[in-house]
């Protein structure tokens, strides 16, 4: 009986042991082969579009939180104790803060490169995907190269097989220099190809302009902090390997000559231009509009599909489609200020005289008159329009006294009537506080101000059911032109430096040539970009770059290290009555000065990544 | 019933019993120490400044490490396990002192469970003949510079005033800063007769006493090094 059994049991093993060809060798159906990719023109689309998705950023329109810590905006929605003490509260910057390293994503765009190259698809449509995946190669090299300094250059896939020796696939850090010459060499050397993109809708794809101005970025980066890192007291080295960080050892004229050179060839060529702009508005449409612009030259696109709630989280209040949001990121006092009034003098507001008493206007907007385009292009001033409604601001009264001081009073209650109470029986009934505040609280602006760039004007974008479709944009042509002005301005070739800056600042409303040698100095140039390209992710960059983070933000509170407000007040009695006078102060929420140190140039390894890679050195300095 | 009582009997134990893994003792032992320069204090700011603490012979010890930080008078502890070796070190430009040298690391072996250790530094400069005065709410600092190891510029040197003994250039209620260079005579004032009278943040104590120590910046590094914090009362 248990023989019969074994028997039995051996004949119908071996039965199922052997399976029929023809059963088994199905396509798979819950995967994708490699042939069924790389064959197949939208296949590789579908592969690029979620790389360009998971493009690495520092901020964005999806998750702008980041920005008020490393851009001229303060952090003005959602207030908790967690919040305030990671944004408004921020003792100083961690040493880990903007961390990147992310070779999993390399390891995507390498695998991509080595499978396109078995493709059977014609080789006119390979070596345009192949560029742009090295396009992202090259960005995220850059990306890396900002924050952690050099980093390991990988460009293939590793793979480990058992009793291999694994010291081979660890790769020591490249310098510096090395990733930036990477990061350019890559750039010079798909160009062409990617010209083949330059009719992207919504220019979503890198096209050769895009490589350009990636070139002319990293070249401007690695020349800066090559001329500025030794101009250091205590220039900023690795003593574990050196040309890690720091770019030393390197000359930055050759690093500008490329920069430039770059920039020249996007502006020469004429297939982007700088969008003229004759108001705030033109200048708000060049940004923020996709409707013919020629102005943005690579973008994260957005569409009904897949859109952001960044008009939802920074509209201002009065202006607002949903319930109880808006006014997350507000504009600084200090950004406001560097937008300089267009018949010249300081760009500081007159709040007060010289003997440091309140100068009164007779319209809430006429102390702002007179400015810089782009100033309400990107912010939204107190009597501004935007939407259809008038940006309604106003902090409290003034009340007149008899010595000729005024008595400030605030409110705290939005759209509320001064009306008479037991502690002030003699109130008028006016306006109070605005419709927009200012409150020191969530959902209303906290500094006067309220951002205008890249928040839709479009109807319903602020609704969370709809959203906004406003691009992200990477470059753009007042970009390309303020580097070519800067690394011209280095090179010493005023001319050419006169030239680019002035038509930045010519369509800013400052008029032709109105600048002249003696204007070309860092300094200026570091206030046009940060009026220019503010919330476009270079404030912190720049600051970096320039080894001024650490002057500037030196932890001690300051003009510049504290976030200010400017609050109007409505003047009751006296000689102005009826008026309005501005009180600036620090922004109530904001406790902590920014506080950059030494050791915030290079963000720090983790702990993981040292461990995993025993060739990896650590950043110096904390 | 019975059984109910019974299984309680069984199986409650088995609650209160943690598994081992999770179950760690706690550091019983302190490592504690001051920085000091030929045996004199050396004071910092509050919280700046870390050293590294290691524990040698695992895997991963050479990148795993705890931060120590330093109190504004120099002092410093850790709390450790007894009987096991620990190393100290010193950061690059952490610290107003000459970068350190192999041989600066401090070597802990068997730690006993009162640990007592003297980091030894070499400032750049150091403040000397420091005298801090108040008389009417105005503070006068005087010190001057002595160049120990030098070679660095200095970037300022500042007195500063504040409500407690924490009080530094980014905490205080008033300061005042002057450039120098080594073997200068500073002398600095700080008025504080403009500051409300009350018991917030940035206003003169009503109490009338308050702290105030005078520091040195070197350019380049964030730390700087101050003097004893003194004790004034209006």
């Amino acid at each position: 009986m248990k023989k019969n059994l074994i028997y039995l049991l051996s004949i119908l093993l071996s039965g199922q042991l052997i399976g029929c060809d023809s059963f088994l060798d199905r396509t798979p159906t819950d995967f994708l082969t490699d042939e069924q990719v790389w064959n197949d023109n939208s296949m590789i689309l579908g592969v690029l579009a979620n790389l360009y998705d998971n493009v690495p950023m520092n901020g964005s329109l999806q998750d702008d939180v980041n920005f008020s810590l490393i851009d001229d905006v303060m952090w003005c929605g959602l207030m908790n104790t967690d919040v305030e003490t990671a944004r408004n509260q921020m003792v100083a910057y961690a040493y880990d803060f903007l961390r990147y390293y992310d070779y999993g994503y390399i390891y995507k765009i390498n695998q991509s490169i080595e499978k396109l190259a078995k493709s059977t698809l014609s080789e006119d449509n390979i070596v345009v995907f192949e560029s742009e995946f090295r396009f992202l190669r090259a960005y995220v090299y850059f990306e890396l190269a900002r924050r952690m300094g050099g980093v390991p250059i990988v460009t293939e896939t590793q793979s480990y097989t058992s009793g291999m020796d694994i010291t081979q696939l660890q790769v020591a850090r490249s310098s510096e220099a090395e990733v930036y010459d990477f990061v350019y060499s890559e750039c010079m050397a798909i160009k062409e190809y990617l010209a083949a993109n330059n009719g992207i809708t919504n220019v979503s794809r890198a096209n050769k302009y895009a490589a350009l101005a990636l070139a002319s970025r990293a070249m401007l980066y690695a020349g800066s902090i090559s001329k500025y890192n030794a101009s250091m007291a205590n220039p900023i080295s690795s003593p574990l390997q050196s040309g890690v960080v720091g770019m030393s050892g390197t000359s930055p004229n050759g690093y500008y000559e490329k920069a430039l050179s770059a920039a020249e060839e996007i502006i020469n060529d004429g297939v982007f231009q700088l969008h003229a702009t004759a108001s705030s508005d033109d200048f708000y449409h060049a940004v923020c509009s996709k409707d013919n612009n020629r102005e943005v030259i690579w973008s994260k696109d957005y569409s009904s599909g897949k859109f952001h709630t960044f008009s939802f989280a920074n509209i201002a209040w009065s202006m607002n489609e949903d319930n109880d949001n808006g006014s997350d990121l507000c504009p600084t006092l200090g950004l406001v200020e560097s937008y300089l009034p267009l018949n010249g003098g300081s760009g500081r507001l007159a709040d007060k005289d010289a003997n440091g008493n309140y100068i009164a206007y007779e319209n809430i907007s006429d102390i702002f008159a007179g400015r810089d385009y782009r100033l309400q292009g990107t912010c939204l001033l107190p009597g501004q329009t935007f939407k259809g409604a008038k940006l309604d601001v106003l902090a409290g009264v003034a009340i007149y006294q008899s010595n000729g001081s005024y008595l400030l009073i605030e409110g705290s209650e939005a759209n509320s009537s001064y009306v008479p109470a037991e502690d002030h029986p003699n109130a008028d009934g006016g306006p109070f506080v605005g419709k927009d505040g200012p409150l020191s609280r969530a959902t209303y602006t906290n500094t006067g101000f309220n951002l205008r760039k890249f928040v839709d004007e479009a109807a319903g974008s602020s609704a969370r059911g709809q959203g906004s479709y406003i691009w992200w944009v990477y470059f753009r042509m007042g970009e390309v032109y303020l580097n070519a002005a800067e690394a011209a301005m280095e090179l010493g070739q005023t001319e050419k430096a006169l030239r680019y800056a002035n038509a930045i600042r010519e369509r800013a409303g400052f008029g032709a040539n109105s600048w002249s040698e003696a204007d070309l100095t860092i300094d200026n140039l570091l206030r046009e970009r940060r009026c220019e390209l503010v919330i476009e992710d270079h404030r912190f960059w720049d600051m970096k770059r320039l080894r001024k983070a650490h002057q500037q933000w030196n932890g001690i509170q300051s003009e510049n290290t504290m976030l200010y407000a400017l609050y109007p007040f409505r003047v009751i009695g006296g000689p102005d009555n009826g008026k309005y006078i501005f009180d600036r102060h620090v922004a109530y929420r904001f406790r902590a000065p920014r506080n950059f140190r030494i050791g915030n140039y290079y963000s720090s390894f983790s702990t993981d990544a040292l461990n995993k890679n025993p060739k990896l050195v650590q950043n110096p300095n904390f | 019933m019975k059984n109910i009582k019974l299984f309680l009997l069984l199986f409650l134990p088995f609650v209160f019993t943690g598994c081992e893994y999770d179950n760690f003792d706690e550091p019983e032992a302190t490592i504690s120490g001051k920085v000091v320069y030929e045996g004199q204090t050396i004071y910092v700011k509050n919280n700046q400044v870390t050293f590294r603490l290691y524990e040698p012979g695992w895997e991963l010890s050479a990148s795993t490490y705890m931060n120590v930080q330093v109190a504004q008078d120099g002092t410093f502890n850790a709390s450790v396990y007894s009987g096991k070796s620990y190393r100290l070190i010193r950061q690059d430009n952490i610290g107003p002192w000459v970068n350190p040298t192999a041989s600066d690391t401090i070597f802990i072996d068997k730690c006993k469970k009162k640990e007592v250790v003297e980091m030894q530094v070499t400032p750049y400069y150091l403040l000397t003949n420091t005298n801090i005065s108040n008389s009417g709410r105005i503070v006068s600092g005087s010190c001057s510079v002595r160049e120990v190891a030098g070679g660095r510029k200095i970037e300022y040197v500042g007195l500063y005033a504040g409500r407690n003994i924490i009080v530094d250039n980014a905490y205080n209620f008033g300061s005042a800063t002057t450039a120098a260079v080594a073997g200068d005579q500073v002398l600095l004032q700080v008025d504080l007769s403009g500051l409300a009278v009350n018991s917030t943040a940035n206003s003169f104590p009503s109490t009338g006493v308050f702290y105030a120590r005078l520091g040195l910046k070197i350019e380049g590094i964030d730390a700087m090094i101050y003097t004893e914090p003194v004790r004034l009362s209006n």
